[in-house]
Order: C-alpha cells, then structure tokens, then sequence
C-alpha cells in the first residue's frame, strides 16, 4: 500500500512540475522579447526566453479573450440611424456619406517584466490593433502615422517643386496656427525660424530623392519640431510629455526619382536650426535610407510570411549627436526625423527569392554604410555590455553615446522583429465577431546596441513600428 | 493503517492544490496594465464580463454622445470641414483601495466619419 501511495505521490509530483511550466503567468512574453540583452537581469534569461507550446498557448488565450471581448462590446453599441440626408439642403461632398462608426481600436502594452495586457490609463502601447467593419477592402496608406493624442501637430507636406518665395506663403498657415496656440513669444523671429527649418529640411530631402529598385523603398521622411522654453524652434524629442505644439515637415518620396527642383537646390545659409552639419547628414540620409531599405528586404526574405498577412510599413526613429553623428535613436534622444518605409502591396502575392538572390544580399552587407544606434544619457551598465562585448562606441560631452551596430546582427534583430509582429497580427486576423474584422496591425519596437530588436515596453520609446494589413479582410 | 494512507494522501492533494491554486487563479481573466499620473505601474485582472461591463458602459456614452452632434454638422464646401474624427476611452481613472474602482476601463480609440473612403489612420 505505500508504495501505490508513493507513486502517486510522484505521478502528482511530475503532473506539478508540469503545472510549474503553467506556473509563469499566462500573460508573460519570453524574455528576450522585451529586453535587451544589455540590460539582462536574470540568471536563467535564456530559460526564461523560451516560448514553448505550453507558453504559446496561453499567450494566445489572454490575447483571444482581449479581441473577443473589444469585438463584443463595439457589436453590442445599438447604432443610431442617421438623420435626415443633409443632401436635400445642399450639394454633398465628395465620397460622403452619413456619419458612422468606421473603425475602433485595441490597445496592448507590455511592462518591462514582460507581461502583457490590454492599457488602460498612461503608456506606450507595444501592439495596436485597427478593427473595421467588414465590406469593402481599404488601401492601406503607406504614410499614415497617428499623432500621439494629447499633441497639437502642425504638418506641411513639402511640395518638391516649390520656389523659395511660394515655400514662404506655403508655410504661412503653418506660422498663423502656431501663433494662435499662444505658445510664440516673438512672431518675426518664429517665422524667419520656421523659414529657415524648412529650407534645411528641403536640402536634407534632395538627398533622399533617388531611384529605389528595392521591394521595400522609403515612402516618407518626417521631421518633427517643437516650440522649446526660450521660444526658440527645436527638433522634438521622441517622447513628450503632451500638450506641446509640434511642427512637422513630411515629404513624400516617389518610387523613382522624378526630375523636380529638388535636384538643384543649393544648401542654405546657417544660422542651422537642425543641424550644424548639414552637408553630411545629408549624406549619412541617403547612407542610412540605402542600408536600411537594403536590410528590410532582406528580413522579409529570409523570414516566411504568414498566410494573409503583408506587412507595408515600417517606421524607424533618426537622432543626431551635437557632433553630427547620425543613427537610429534609442530612448528619449531627440528624434532627427522618421524614416517610414513601404512595401508596396496590390494583390497579394508571395515573395519568393531564388536562393542565389539571399546570398548576394548577405554578402552585400559588407558594402553598406555602417549603422549606428545613439541613447542619450547611457546607463552604464550598456557602456559595460559595449566593451564586454567589442562594440564601439564614441560618448560627446552631454552624455550622448553613439554604438556602432554589426549590421549582421541588426538584420536578425529585424528577422525576429517580423516573426513577433506576425505573431501578434496572426492573432488579431483570428478574431472576428459578425461586423467587424481586424485590418491592420501595428507593432511598436526598441532597439539594443547588440543589433537586436525589442517589443517596446510601457513605460519605453518607439524606434520602430512595423504595421501589417490583413489581406483576408 | 488507513490513517497512515490518508497522511500521504493528503500531503499529495495538498501539493497539487497549492500548485493549481498558483497556475490556476487568474487564469481566464483579462489583465489590464497602465501607468497612473504617478508614474506607477498599474495592474489588475478582469473577468471577461466585468471587462465587457465597464467598456460597453464607455462606449455607448461616447456613441450615444457624438452621434448626434455630427449628424447636426453642417459641412462648409471647403477643404478644412471635418471627415474624420477619432476619440479615445480609458485615458482617465479612479483608484481607490483595491486593485480597481469604477472607472478604469482599458483603452480604446473610436473613429468617425462622414466618408465613403476613409483614410487609414
């Protein structure tokens, strides 16, 4: 009889055990999906990272139930019928149609711990996702980027073919609309600084306008800036708190070049308000938008998309140190403009790449500009992990510190960010209630100086969004 | 002698029932994570239902709210009228003892439009 009881007493033992891998909560991510290597605390981090089947499983349930339940609550919003069609009283607008409930969205977050949940209250969410009612399909737009909510964002879309004197009466209403946020102090000086931003910004853009003959090819570059304290026109950072007043410059860049008079356009005279280097970031632009159209071909390559899925935009954060180094930005440093690249999707289609096209990009690398990451006040524990690991890197005087990442390891970084992304969006296109269907999805990233790339935690900043569109919708 | 079993037996059912009770316990329910105006980390488990409770409650409102005044809207033939409209839920809460009160709901952005084809936003 005891030993029927002890080995029950073992089976119970080994179901424990079994359970103790279901002991880790069910909302918890593998490790190394939200941290960085260099900022590895735990002994057993690889163990932890594991993202086994028991592991999978539950993380879909949590994020099942999340979809599910958002579905629900908007199906069960009793709509309203629209009132009387205002077309009887006048001409209707182009494309328009009765107000209505056209999208929603859900927000996930990810502390730093990994743990996953819907947000509530303040952070930055990880994953958003857009739910549509089902009908016709939309287009995706290549260059959609949602404002952060509590921003005022002032945008002008450069015209390439603008003369100095039509770029002067196209920015007016730019200046007219900042000055009633009453956060100016001197217009005249404002304006000529607005002026001047917007030449320098131009003269940075007639570097980006080339021929891509790549899949994935740079759709827009954005540069944000704000209003500092002293009144004076400043690149804004990443993250702010709200409730500041942001200029943005866009330009959208066609596929190949078209001859315009971007082509001809002289650098301006200084005082510089973006860059006292002008000329070579200029340089490092084109450089850095070459690499990087280079790299995400060959992540989408190398990595199998998943059926129904395209991703079509990725966004990445630019700084530049006072020194003129420019880079991907990591954490609050001020942001040197967005680069959003695009894929272009029309009908779905594979993407197959013979064999001898992988290798002939993996041996390019060699070739491409080096890619650089800059953290403004560096922790030292990542100073630590450069030197352990033979990362250079060069710190300025006000604590910048710029890391040269292998770019090998920065396209795995870029491989595995795809997998996760088409992780999170697989998931969001297997929820659907009776109307709505998600359409897009957006994943928010961080960057390590080892090349890898991170979910972005809550209380983080993005350096890189991946956005995926449900071609099953 | 069934004393003696019932020791063993017992210690068993306990180890299993300690073990369940730790996997076991939020499971099925949604975790909700923000951050307050303290900057702290905020977190707590909803049932499904309590989930579906407090966002309907948020959403009708909103709805109910909007839908009206932008069918009174009068666009002007210019190219500044509105066509798209986007409102968030779950910014704002209301923390008291425990882990949630009412008010804490997760966040969700809602968006209108008078458009046929609405940009993607």
């Amino acid at each position: 009889m005891k030993r029927i009881f002890l080995t029950l007493f073992l089976c119970l033992n080994f179901l424990n055990a079994a359970i103790a891998e279901t002991n880790v909560p069910e909302n918890q991510l593998p490790k190394d999906w939200v941290m960085s290597p260099e900022d590895q605390t735990h002994a057993n981090f690889e163990a932890q990272s594991l993202f086994t089947d028991i592991r999978e499983k539950l993380l879909s349930g949590v994020l099942g139930r999340i979809f599910n339940a958002n579905l629900q609550v908007v199906d069960s919003i009793p709509e309203q019928k629209p009132m009387a069609w205002p077309g009887s009283r006048r001409e209707p607008l182009r494309d328009e149609a009765p107000w209505h409930l056209e999208a929603f969205t859900t927000e996930l977050a990810v502390y730093a711990s990994g743990l996953l949940g819907a947000l509530t209250l303040k952070g930055q969410p990880a994953v958003q996702v857009y739910w549509k009612k089902q009908g016709p399909k939309p287009t995706p737009n290549p260059m959609a980027f949602k404002a952060e909510q509590d921003e005022e964002v002032l945008t002008y879309s450069l015209n390439e073919d603008v003369t100095d004197e039509n770029l002067v009466r196209e920015l007016e209403p730019m200046v007219k609309a900042a000055l009633v946020s009453g956060k100016v102090k001197d217009e005249n000086e404002f304006r000529g600084q607005v002026h001047q931003a917007a030449k320098e910004f131009r003269y940075l853009v007639s570097g980006l306008n080339t021929t891509s003959n790549t899949q994935w090819w740079l759709s827009t570059f954005r540069f944000d800036l704000m209003v500092g304290a002293s009144g004076k026109l400043l690149p804004a950072p990443v993250l702010t708190t709200g409730g500041d007043l942001r200029l943005r410059f866009d330009w959208a860049r066609m596929k190949k070049s078209v001859p315009t008079r971007l082509n001809s356009i002289a650098k301006p005279s200084g005082p510089y308000i973006l860059t006292n280097y002008l000329d070579k970031a200029r340089q490092d632009l084109q450089d850095f938008m070459i690499g990087m159209e280079k790299d995400l071909d060959y992540a989408f390559a190398k990595v199998p998309a998943t059926e129904g899925l395209k991703a079509y935009n990725f966004r990445i954060a630019l700084g530049i140190t006072v020194k003129g180094n420019l880079g991907a930005v990591k954490g609050s440093a001020s942001a040197f403009g967005h680069l959003i690249f695009a894929n272009n999707i029309s009908a779905p289609k594979t993407y197959p790449v013979p064999k001898a096209n992988l290798l002939a990009m993996e041996e390019e690398v060699e070739q491409l500009a080096p890619l650089y990451i800059i953290e403004r006040n560096t922790p030292e524990k990542h100073i630590q992990y450069a030197t352990a690991n033979m990362i250079p890197y060069k710190i300025d005087d006000n604590k910048e510190a710029y890391f040269k990442v292998d770019r090998k390891a920065f396209r795995k970084g870029l491989m595995r960010a795809v997998k996760i992304g088409q992780w999170f969006a697989k998931k969001g296109a297997q929820a659907e209630s009776r109307k709505w269907k998600m359409y897009q999805l957006k994943s928010s990233f961080d960057l390590s100086i080892s090349g890898n790339i991170e979910v972005v935690s809550i209380g983080g900043t993005v350096a890189a969004e991946m956005s995926f569109y449900n071609m099953n919708f | 002698m069934f004393k003696v079993h019932w020791k063993y037996l017992s210690m068993a059912l306990l180890c299993l029932a300690t073990s369940g009770a730790i996997a076991f316990g939020d499971k099925g329910k949604i975790p909700i994570v923000g951050i307050n105006e303290k900057g702290e980390e905020v977190t707590f488990n909803l049932t499904q239902e309590e989930y579906k409770q407090k966002t309907s409650a948020a959403a009708i409102t909103v709805y109910d709210s909007l839908m009206p005044v932008l069918n009174k809207q009068e666009p002007k033939p210019s190219k500044w009228g509105m066509r798209v409209l986007g409102v968030g839920i779950g910014v704002t809460a209301e923390f008291g003892i425990g882990p949630v009160k009412v008010g804490a709901i997760p966040k969700m952005r809602f968006i209108f439009t008078n458009h046929t084809k609405p940009p993607l936003l």
